[in-house]
């Protein structure tokens, strides 16, 4: 029941922003994959998506700018029967916390990280962000942004990520199956989702993305073919965003690392433990 | 009696092995046994030296004096022999060539190119002959020492052992032959010990046997070690040990690890831990259980990396913006390292705030005797796993309800109708968010209420011994203090030592407990950290204060000429700095100016 994953607070972002959407497609997600609320954590960092939580009768930790990926690993080391799903902004994700989302594929904790990329700083009141387009005019590139942007996609694939996929905020269809596939692999998946800021970002509207995104399963992209992805993720960049794909770019199977390093459920685990041996091996 | 042996040499040729080696073999023997390396940041050059302490009392420091010298080049000849005590003896090398030392001192040499060649070994085992032709000195035989290589070795194969074992045998003939006359006296061995181990094993080992099922951190001197210990454990007691790729990713999941219900810690130095600061306060707000370890080291920034220092006290206090409660331990030896492990565990998860142990290089990396090993057991606090009432749709669990005690219950996720958002905002009681003035001031309040219990609970300073003059240290200190002790009552002055492990929040009646009229205080800073600490929670202030700050630790005979200056009032000020010039022999050589 989509219900049980409704909580009492209504959700208080600006009339038309596509995190309605991003949440509608979560809550969807959850209920269609049959999670229960109690096994179920959502983890988010600092920005106007990461008050997500609280719209989702989950567990869930609200962390600091920047560290969903360190906390939601922790998180699922410690308990590796919880589904948990990270999901902040891309000025969290790429800019305060670059040096995790880099080091998330390779470590490729089972965990599913989704990133509310609207290509601005909202909740700061419109600053450039790692993505913002270039000549974009914002609070703090007032003639323009003039940084080559931040290419997540690639980035993700580069770093290891073993589920790489976007979706776009203004359909809600294709983020739940996006986000089911995301949540039932096992290993870390990115997920970036194009979401238009009304208030902040005059550039990257609904109309805007919809004349440019197309869906990659359409087309008949294969997702076990790391080059073709890697094409793919770099085709807006090299149409001067043109042509944007979306949907997986690509998939496989990989160790995680609590194949590595976790045996069991930990908490589950007894806390009394006989030591006399190890003292021995000291003296 | 005390009898030191200090070794050294070049960086790369294994002088802490050696050190370890003979420190294990005196520990085994029966000893008291306290090891004390020294080395800069460096992995090959520079000098290394090691100083082995034995007694038939319990010693917990390094001595300026050495018994017997272990040179394994001619800088190890040129540093310390010089400090050998009258009629010691020094043990060389061949290789370091001809040695020029004061007449008093017996010289032995030790072909141990030719003994190891003759026993088909390998160079790297100069070590192990060195030991073998030391033990002719104190009448020892070989039984001890090839236990210690059967045990260091096995997993390479019996041939490595026997190798080994033959390396000594013929290099403790060569000195029975040679020097049959070149004796030293040793006391009796009386003591009856668990261990032989650094500060941070007996912190790892104490965590493992506190509960602790996850550690996540990033490699830095002096806490690394902690991390290669418990990483070497991990498969046997079942631990989730990390290597993050920064110290905020190394506390973030230890916190997320925390929430998620198990016992969780991150450790790393000064300069790691100012990259986790931010991640203190989260736990504070969210009340996630977690311990943060930090080994200190001399600063400010990279500052003497290999050094040591008790000065990052007021980082830890102040780490985090806004106001919370935090719990601050200092153990001051292996037992105390051990059990305070445990108990950093049980009372972040008791008090749900975080808690910090904080050690030093000399702790850290020093070895000790350990005689008790004591836990303290495991308490988990207020975690609910079953009767919770059903949420009613859309409900909450009231995470932070506003408790009389200040600790709500707290659920773990996995457990239905405990439901909730651990949150970095302010908060109600069912862990939404809110910027309501009242229920701001209600949380806050609930917080600040566990303080209550908390100075209840505070363990008062320990006291050794009596006597109207107080020598008061924190931490890794107490071993120097408790020996400074011994020498000031050889010159008839009592002092009493009194050690503080827990240094936050302080009980100001239990403090005033054990203070006496005169009160000297000890600190490895510069500007009294803990003294500032002690008069701003409690207005009590020191009649002086012994300080040092040039990497070293105070040595126990510097700390008793500086009590004694201040008590025959010779010294009017009130801030006694130790400079090394004025006591030699303490800071004889220097190892960063290695040729």
């Amino acid at each position: 029941m989509i219900d049980e994953f409704v909580t009492v607070e209504k959700p208080q972002w600006c009339p038309g922003c596509g995190n309605y959407g991003i949440l509608t497609a979560i809550r969807r997600a959850f209920d269609e994959l049959g999670l229960k609320p109690h096994n179920t954590v959502v983890v988010s960092g600092i920005g106007c998506g990461s008050k997500i939580p609280h719209y989702i009768r989950t567990y869930g930790y609200e962390g600091i700018h920047g560290r969903i990926i360190p906390l939601a690993e922790g998180i699922k080391l410690a308990n590796p029967a919880l589904t948990v799903v990270g999901i902040g902004g891309d000025g969290d994700g790429f800019s305060e916390g670059g040096n995790h989302f880099l080091h998330a594929g390779r470590k490729n904790t089972n965990i599913t990280y989704i990133v509310q990329d609207n290509q601005i700083y909202g909740l700061t009141t419109g600053q450039a962000s790692p993505t913002t387009h270039k000549g974009v005019k914002t609070k703090t590139t007032p003639d323009g942004a003039f940084l080559r942007e931040f290419r997540p996609i690639p980035t993700a694939l580069i770093g290891g990520a073993t589920f790489v996929a976007a979706t776009f905020a203004g359909d809600v269809n294709h983020m739940v199956k996006v986000m089911k596939d995301a949540i039932s692999h096992k290993g870390f998946a990115f997920i970036d989702v194009y979401q238009p800021c009304v208030s902040w970002n005059k550039l990257n509207t609904y109309a805007w993305w919809k004349q440019r995104i197309y869906d990659l399963e359409k087309e008949g992209h294969d997702p076990t073919n790391f080059e073709k992805a890697m094409e793919k993720a770099l085709e807006p960049y090299r149409t001067n965003w043109e042509k944007v794909p979306i949907g997986i770019f690509y998939k496989e199977e990989r160790q995680t690392l609590e194949d590595v390093l976790v045996k069991g459920i930990p908490v589950n685990e007894s806390l009394e433990v006989d030591v006399s041996s190890d003292l021995r091996e000291l003296m | 009696m005390d009898l030191t042996i200090k070794i050294g040499g070049a960086a790369g040729q294994g002088v802490f092995v050696l050190g370890r080696t003979i420190g294990r073999l005196f520990a085994r023997t029966g000893f008291y046994t306290f090891g004390y390396p020294e080395y800069p940041s460096l992995i090959r050059g520079g000098h290394n030296s090691y100083q082995v302490v034995v007694s038939n009392k319990k010693v917990e420091t390094p001595l300026s004096f050495n018994s017997v010298v272990i040179a394994l080049n001619k800088q190890a000849v040129k540093f310390h022999a010089p400090y050998i005590s009258q009629n010691g003896i020094l043990i060389v090398d061949e290789s370091a060539g001809d040695v020029n030392v004061r007449e008093d001192i017996k010289v032995v040499k030790v072909p141990t190119s030719k003994i190891i060649n003759e026993s088909k070994g390998s160079p790297k085992m100069a070590n192990i002959a060195l030991t073998g032709a030391m033990l002719p000195l104190f009448d020892f035989d070989l039984t001890i020492l090839n236990q210690i290589i059967k045990d260091e070795f096995s997993r390479k194969g019996e041939e490595v052992v026997k190798v080994n074992q033959l390396v000594a045998k013929n290099a403790y003939e060569y000195v029975k032959e040679h020097y049959p006359n070149v004796k030293i006296e040793l006391p009796e061995p009386v003591a009856k010990l668990k261990a032989y181990t650094s500060g941070n094993e007996a912190f790892g080992l104490g965590a493992i046997k506190g509960g602790l099922k996850f550690y996540a951190a990033y490699p830095m001197t002096p806490a690394s070690s902690v991390l290669h210990y418990l990483v070497s454990k991990a498969k046997k007691h079942n631990l989730i040990v990390v290597q993050a790729e920064d110290e905020i990713a190394a506390a973030n999941m230890a916190v997320g690890a925390g929430f998620a219900g198990l016992r969780s810690m991150t450790g790393t130095s000064g300069g790691g831990f100012a990259l986790m600061t931010e991640t203190v306060g989260m736990a504070a707000l969210a009340e996630t259980p977690v311990v943060f370890f930090i080994a200190q080291r001399t600063g400010p920034s990279t500052g003497m990396p290999t050094w040591t220092e008790q000065a990052d006290l007021w980082q830890i206090l102040g780490a985090s913006q806004g106001e919370f409660l935090r719990i601050i331990l200092a153990p001051g030896n292996a037992e105390q390292a051990f059990y305070l492990a445990g108990e950093a565990l049980n009372l972040a998860e008791e008090y749900q705030l975080p808690v910090f142990v904080l050690s030093d290089k000399f702790l850290s990396e020093s070895h000790y005797s350990m005689e008790k090993v004591e836990s303290p057991g495991i308490r988990r606090g207020k975690i609910v796993k079953e009767g919770l009432k059903p949420l009613e749709k859309g409900e909450r669990f009231k995470r932070y309800e506003d408790v009389e005690d200040g600790i709500s219950p707290r659920t773990l996720p996995g457990t239905p109708n405990g439901e909730h958002v651990a949150t970095s905002y302010e908060h109600l009681e069912d862990s939404f968010t809110t910027e309501d003035f009242k229920e701001r001031v209600k949380q806050v309040e609930k917080r600040l209420r566990k303080l209550k219990k908390l100075k209840e609970i505070a363990f008062e300073p320990d006291v050794y011994g009596e006597g109207d003059i107080s020598l008061v240290v924190w931490g890794s200190h107490l071993g120097p203090a408790l020996k400074a002790k011994e020498i000031l009552a050889n010159k008839g002055i009592n002092v009493k030592v009194i050690h503080f492990t827990w240094l936050y929040p302080l009980s100001k009646e239990k403090v005033e407990n054990v203070l006496t009229d005169k009160n000297i205080i000890i600190e490895n800073n510069r500007t009294g950290l803990f003294e500032r600490l002690v008069r701003a929670e409690t207005g009590i202030t020191f009649t002086a204060s012994i300080r040092k700050s040039n990497g070293r630790p105070l040595f126990p005979e510097q700390i008793a000429k500086a009590v004694e200056t201040i008590v025959n009032g010779e010294f009017k000020e009130k801030e006694f700095i130790i400079k090394e010039e004025e006591f030699e022999p303490y800071e004889f050589y220097a190892p960063w100016r290695y040729e």
